[in-house]
């Protein structure tokens, strides 16, 4: 089955998880023209939380990138209760869940620096391109360095059109 | 990429006087303003008909 991450963000927005959308698809959708291959999310980590996203993990067949395709290995409440990155692959395309990110913020750091979206009717959590561009801050590759300045280039449009 | 006007799905291209005349970095700011004409709906079809053009192309259809 070919991607489909539109379809995969409008899946986690209706198991009904908090999340905060960052990285490329955040971006793209605050009009950074940014090619992304994967969703990246920073989820709750509280355990009610927790488990609706396991929930949906199950329902998206999914399983962890870093092992080859005949291993299904899915990351437990533990995993996903933790600051690590859940690496996945997803029958609708590549999930990244973030228990956290630079600095060690997690989604409750976030949540203040997030915008809502809607989005086909649902309303989803954006992290900003202001905190996009400061979490790419320090970063050291070139895709990255790329991207904040893509970022900071479209804040600038944003603001002086 | 460079021509906005070929982007697919593309609502509303910005005409050369629309568009920012400065760059930074060589950054194309005239990609930019048609990408915040669109409405986030529309942006992400863009990225979707970006991955499967790449793809395409990687498969060499």
């Amino acid at each position: 089955m070919e991607p489909d991450l539109r379809a995969l963000l409008l899946e986690l927005a209706d198991c009904g998880a908090d999340f905060i959308v960052v990285g490329g698809i955040a971006a793209v959708l605050q009009g950074v023209p940014l090619a992304t291959f994967d969703l990246d999310v920073v989820h709750s980590r509280a355990p009610g939380n927790v488990q609706r996203l396991l929930e949906l993990l199950a329902r998206l067949d999914a399983s962890s990138r870093l092992r080859p395709p005949s291993e299904v290995l899915r990351p437990g409440a533990e995993a996903l209760g933790g600051p690590g990155h859940q690496l996945l692959r997803t029958r609708l395309g590549p999930l990244d869940l973030l228990g956290s990110v630079e600095g060690g913020l997690g989604f409750e750091e976030l949540e203040g620096q997030s915008e809502p979206f809607l989005l086909e009717g649902r309303t989803l959590r954006v992290l900003s391109l202001q905190a996009l561009a400061e979490l790419k801050k320090n970063a050291t590759s070139p895709k990255d360095q790329l991207s904040r300045l893509m970022i900071l280039e479209t804040l600038r449009l944003k603001r002086e059109p | 990429m460079d021509d906005a006007s070929s982007s697919p799905g593309h609502e509303a291209s910005p005409t050369p006087a629309d568009a920012a005349t400065n760059t930074t970095g060589g950054v194309d700011p005239t990609l930019i303003l048609w990408m915040l004409s669109l409405t986030p709906e529309a942006r992400l079809r863009w990225l979707e008909n970006v991955l499967r053009t790449l793809r395409e192309v990687r498969r060499g259809t």
